[in-house]
């Protein structure tokens, strides 16, 4: 079976991106979500192989939310997503227990790259 | 983290300590049945190991002493009659095996390419995946600084692997595309490693080639001391030699330490023997068992690292050739299972290592039959052949060959071999042994290489040094009356017959009609005797230096030293000197 990701963002076209990204990469996506409460809600209902987490969303930080995933499940493996320059909150949210993160804009070998590193854990 | 490091040395030297108990056990349930206090005992020694497997990290050892507690645990509660030996046996030997593994220091320098985005992130995320595998000890520039960008794509770690892990290292490390290139490099081990007991600093481990330094020194000095002695007391003031005796009192103290510090019980080399013996009689279809006594007396490690190989030859002899399979043995009246017993003891600075078994002995028919072929001996002293000949014959270079494993069932493997190491260090070796009854052999070695007591006598023109292990008395000779009987001399001291040789006529020298004034009285073990020479010039202790092979060959040269005058002597060994001189 394929690993399943679970895709967090609050922009519509980065999760077509990463998604397509992902299925090239023989991912399968069991879900998507845009906002950080939907993210957490998604995570009990999927249990996915991987998260992807955006670090800035409207309700609550992608850093809030891997936290909040955590406490699910302290085996949780999330990827995040972050814009250059971010590198203060990038550090933050691994502290935090994310384990990796990619730098939009991306390239798709980096983003199955990190994705494949994670797994292989 | 050093601590930690310091903890696991102490940790992997109590276990092994514990295992060797542990398979001490197990030989003798083998050999008594299972008993109530053997597997709490056991439990016990597993449960300990689980404990501190535990505390250090030792997640492989503490997985398998749990199932091995576990195990034991049920064989108590169900009163099981049954023990799973060469299960358990494995499991030990994992253990061993685990212990054994090298942690090694390693220092990695990580370039990152300079395009990579947030590299002060990439960093922490490569350094914190490392720190799951492996124990990191120091990251350059400090985590801080590389969290803040303040690192110029390249940053170094130091961290623990087990040698067999640097693979691990590298698969991990090319996960990681930003990582343009890195460099591996061992560090190399400070000299000294604390052992921490109850926060209380009672023992530290030095490593043995420091020993060896001092012991080198402290050799040095004594030639120094002997120098300076010989000056003193030519033209030295009173107050001066007074100074320089209370100055050799301590030099000798010193001595005294430095040279223990070396010894270590032979117990270290003869640990693995009891299951040695138990597998291998084992392929063979024997029943042997072993016996030890007195692997608490201590010997030079230096010696005791040479001796390791002759003796296990030695017990590699009784199980092939020596002890009889089950049938035979009860056929010949004989017990079922063999034994072998390697007993050690100390004697005035000789230690006696004797390993001897209850087999078929030796052969004389077949030992004179090869030696016959191999041309080692003729056909005429055939007839009457003594019991040193037969041991001469088997310790000959020509008769110890592979190839007798299979056409002797006697002995002769390998046993010049044995032979010669022992001879290299001072030492020598005797059999003993009674066909259908078994075999002993003595291998006598000095208890340290590095600083004897020793008598320097003068014998026509030439000092020699004699080893003070045997000699029990100096005597003038006008003082004890030397007679002859049927062309031989002889002299009584406390009322005992000592033959009476002169050294010069046994070491092959001319004395130029010099007159023998002194006599040194020579105990042996199986021989007793006064060796008549020129004069004594001293007593005291000498540094023994290692010769040349070719005088190392001469059997009654033991060795080399170097006295005050600065000129190079030989140590010569008084009983193989009448035994094999002249």
């Amino acid at each position: 079976m394929n690993p399943r990701v679970l895709i967090v963002d609050d922009a519509r076209f980065m999760r077509k991106l990463l998604g397509d990204i992902l299925k090239r990469g023989g991912y399968e996506i069991c879900g998507e979500a845009a906002t950080g409460a939907e993210a957490i809600k998604l995570y009990k209902e999927l249990k996915p192989d991987i998260v992807t987490m955006d670090i800035i969303m409207p309700d609550m930080s992608g850093i809030d939310a891997v936290r909040e995933i955590l406490k699910i499940d302290p085996n949780a493996k999330i990827l995040m997503v972050s814009a250059m320059g971010q590198q203060a909150l990038v550090l933050e949210s691994l502290q935090a227990g994310a384990k990796d993160y990619i730098v939009k804009p991306f390239q798709p070998m980096r983003v199955l790259e990190a994705v494949e590193r994670i797994l292989k854990k | 983290m050093k601590e930690l490091k310091e903890y696991k040395e102490l940790f992997k030297s109590e276990v092994k300590e514990i295992i060797e108990k542990c398979e001490e056990i197990i030989l003798k349930i083998e050999k008594e049945g299972i008993k109530r206090e053997f597997i709490d005992e056991l439990f016990r020694y597993f449960h300990t190991i689980k404990g501190s497997a535990a505390s250090v990290g030792e997640e492989e050892i503490e997985k398998i002493s749990h199932r091995l507690e576990d195990m034991l645990d049920k064989i108590r509660k169900e009163g099981k009659k049954q023990i799973e030996i060469e299960e358990i046996l494995k499991s030990i030997d994992k253990i061993k095996k685990l212990l054994k593994e090298k942690i090694q220091k390693y220092e990695i320098e990580i370039y990152l390419s300079p395009e990579t985005p947030l590299k002060g992130a990439r960093a922490f995320v490569i350094l914190e995946r490392l720190k799951e595998k492996f124990r990191i000890l120091k990251v350059e520039p400090d985590i801080e600084e590389i969290k803040q960008d303040k690192f110029d794509f390249s940053f170094k770690v130091e961290l623990e692997i087990e040698e067999q892990n640097v693979e691990e290292l590298k698969e991990i490390l090319n996960l990681y595309s930003e990582i343009e290139h890195y460099k591996i490099l061992e560090v190399k081990e400070k000299e000294i490693i604390k052992k921490i007991k109850e926060e209380e600093i009672t023992e530290i481990k030095i490593k043995s080639e420091v020993i060896d330094r001092i012991i080198n020194y402290m050799g040095e000095v004594l030639i120094e001391r002997d120098k300076l002695k010989k000056i003193i007391s030519e033209k030295g003031e009173k107050e001066i030699k007074e100074e320089f005796d209370s100055f050799e009192r301590l030099l000798a103290s010193i001595q005294d330490e430095i040279v223990s510090l070396r010894l270590i019980p032979v117990k270290v080399i003869l640990s693995g023997l009891p299951r040695y013996v138990r597998d291998e009689s084992k392929k063979l279809g024997k029943e042997i068992e072993i016996e030890i006594e007195g692997e608490e007396i201590e010997v030079d490690r230096i010696l005791l690292e040479k001796l390791k190989d002759p003796i296990i030859h030695l017990v590699r002899n009784s199980i092939d050739h020596g002890i009889e399979k089950p049938e035979e043995r009860i056929k010949n009246g004989k017990k079922r299972v063999g034994k072998i017993s390697i007993s050690i003891k100390k004697d005035r600075g000789i230690v006696f290592i004797s390993v001897k078994d209850d087999g078929e002995g030796i052969n004389r028919e077949k030992v004179v039959k090869r030696a016959l072929e191999l041309g080692i001996i003729k056909e005429e002293e055939t007839s009457s052949i003594s019991d040193e000949k037969i041991v001469e014959i088997l310790t000959n270079p020509l008769f110890s060959t592979k190839k007798d494993v299979t056409s002797l069932s006697g002995r002769g493997v390998g046993l010049n071999v044995v032979k010669e190491t022992l001879l290299k260090i001072g030492g020598d070796l005797k059999i003993n042994f009674e066909e259908k009854k078994g075999t002993e052999v003595i291998l006598r070695i000095p208890v340290s290489l590095a600083i004897i007591k020793a008598v320097i006598v003068e014998s026509g023109e030439e000092k020699y040094v004699l080893p003070l292990n045997y000699v029990t008395g100096i005597y003038n000779v006008k003082n004890i009356k030397i007679f002859t009987l049927q062309g031989k001399k002889f002299t009584i001291i406390n009322k005992k017959i000592y033959p009476v040789y002169e050294f010069d006529y046994f070491i092959g020298v001319k004395n130029n009609g010099k007159e023998c004034k002194e006599g040194i009285a020579v105990e042996g073990e199986d021989i007793s005797f006064v060796l008549l020479i020129s004069r004594v010039i001293s007593e005291q202790d000498v540094f023994v230096k290692n010769l040349n092979e070719i005088f190392m060959r001469i059997p009654f040269i033991t060795g080399g030293t170097i006295l005050g005058d600065g000129k190079p002597y030989f140590i010569i060994d008084p009983i193989s000197l009448i035994k094999k001189g002249g």
